[in-house]
């Protein structure tokens, strides 16, 4: 079902493919159309579907700005609850994954901020539970605590690029920022994150 | 040669593949002498790859579709108990049009006595105090309430159960 539906098991740094902004068409099939059409009269089988889907996608997006699972569960529920509740309100259904990237995006920020209200450090987690070990869980803690270093939204277009590998325009679609924006957060993101992760790892 | 102040800007776009040729060009025939930006090019490549494999560890938990169908009201177990009232309803307002069409029927004869029955249940009701011949009507009326309060809880209690039921797995 498109990019953002078939992210997880998209291996990828340096590929091409369709762009959510000008190959809409070829991105949904009409099966995907028709889950779409049926989800907004309420059927209950094409909602599951079209969760099941897409979780993992809204999931990783949630979890990369939110950094903490119970929040991003949250998020999720949350975004699917948004999105089907306003699905009459999408004009064009092609853009339906573009249109739940934004409200998940929306939502996720939104979170951060009212978490950032309530003077909570989303790294307090993540340190508390490190306790050194394998190379694999190391990285993924050094990961961790760099990208909560970040800005959220610099967090954002790494998540949107990194995890789900969309394409600039795709981000400057999803976060409704132009893409010169996309081109200068990301390469700040980028170099923020690997200042961090050299100073977590002790390498340059 | 390009310094390495311009270079390093461009590394983010060089790594997307989003540069021009020229620029392109230009990148490359500097990582090729200048090894600080080819180490940075080679860290941002594996953050990137990182990211990624990371990413795929993250699973959503596995009952987000009914945790989504729940709040929205379209859980199986809630589409059920609806369906159950919607019967329910369905069936006592047949009832009620049912004895309504036989009443203004006037060739049935059934329906003429039912009318009549009805018509004496109403009167035996009103006429209650005074009518205490008539005990059987009052009987009669009793058993009715009675029915209609046990189905009314039993309703009640079956929708109740169906919420609490685990019936989606």
């Amino acid at each position: 079902m498109g990019r953002i539906a078939a992210a997880e098991s998209t291996a990828r740094l340096e590929e091409g493919g369709p762009t959510l902004a000008d190959g809409g068409d070829a991105r949904l099939e009409q099966a995907d159309l028709e889950l779409i059409r049926r989800a907004r009269q309420g059927d209950p089988q094409a909602i599951e579907t079209i969760v099941r889907n897409y979780q993992s996608f809204v999931y990783r997006t949630a979890y990369g700005i939110l950094q903490n699972a119970a929040d991003a569960e949250d998020a999720t529920q949350e975004a699917f609850i948004r999105a089907f509740r306003s699905l009459g309100r999408l004009r064009e259904d092609r853009t339906f994954p573009t249109w739940l990237a934004r409200i998940a995006v929306r939502i996720s920020l939104d979170m951060v901020q009212a978490k950032a209200r309530r003077a909570q450090d989303p790294t307090e987690e993540i340190h508390g539970s490190v306790a050194g070990g394998e190379d694999a869980a190391s990285l993924r803690i050094d990961l961790e605590r760099a990208l909560a270093k970040l800005s959220p939204e610099h967090r954002t277009v790494i998540v949107l690029r990194a995890f789900h590998g969309l394409e600039y325009d795709e981000i400057a679609e999803v976060l409704e920022i132009p893409i010169g924006t996309v081109r200068s957060r990301l390469h700040h993101a980028r170099m923020q994150l690997r200042m961090y992760l050299s100073g977590e790892r002790g390498d340059s | 040669m390009q310094s390495c102040e311009f270079v390093e800007p461009m590394l983010s776009d060089y790594l997307d593949g989003q540069l021009g040729t020229d620029d392109e060009a230009r990148v490359e025939a500097h990582l090729a002498v200048c090894a600080r930006c080819r180490n940075l090019a080679d860290a941002l490549r594996s953050d990137e790859r990182a990211l990624v494999s990371w990413a795929r560890t993250l699973t959503a938990p596995a009952d987000m579709p009914l945790r989504v169908l729940k709040a929205l009201g379209l859980s199986r177990q809630e589409v059920q108990s609806r369906r159950l009232a919607y019967v329910y309803f369905a069936s006592l307002a047949l009832g009620v049009a049912l004895v309504l069409a036989a009443v203004s029927l006037p060739v049935a004869s059934a329906a003429t006595i039912l009318l009549h029955f009805a018509l004496a249940v109403v009167r035996a009701l009103f006429a209650l105090p005074w009518a205490v011949h008539a005990e059987w009507l009052v009987v009669l009326g009793g058993f009715s309430l009675v029915m209609l309060v046990l189905s009314l809880t039993g309703l009640r209690r079956a929708l109740r159960w169906t919420r609490r039921g685990v019936v989606w797995r």
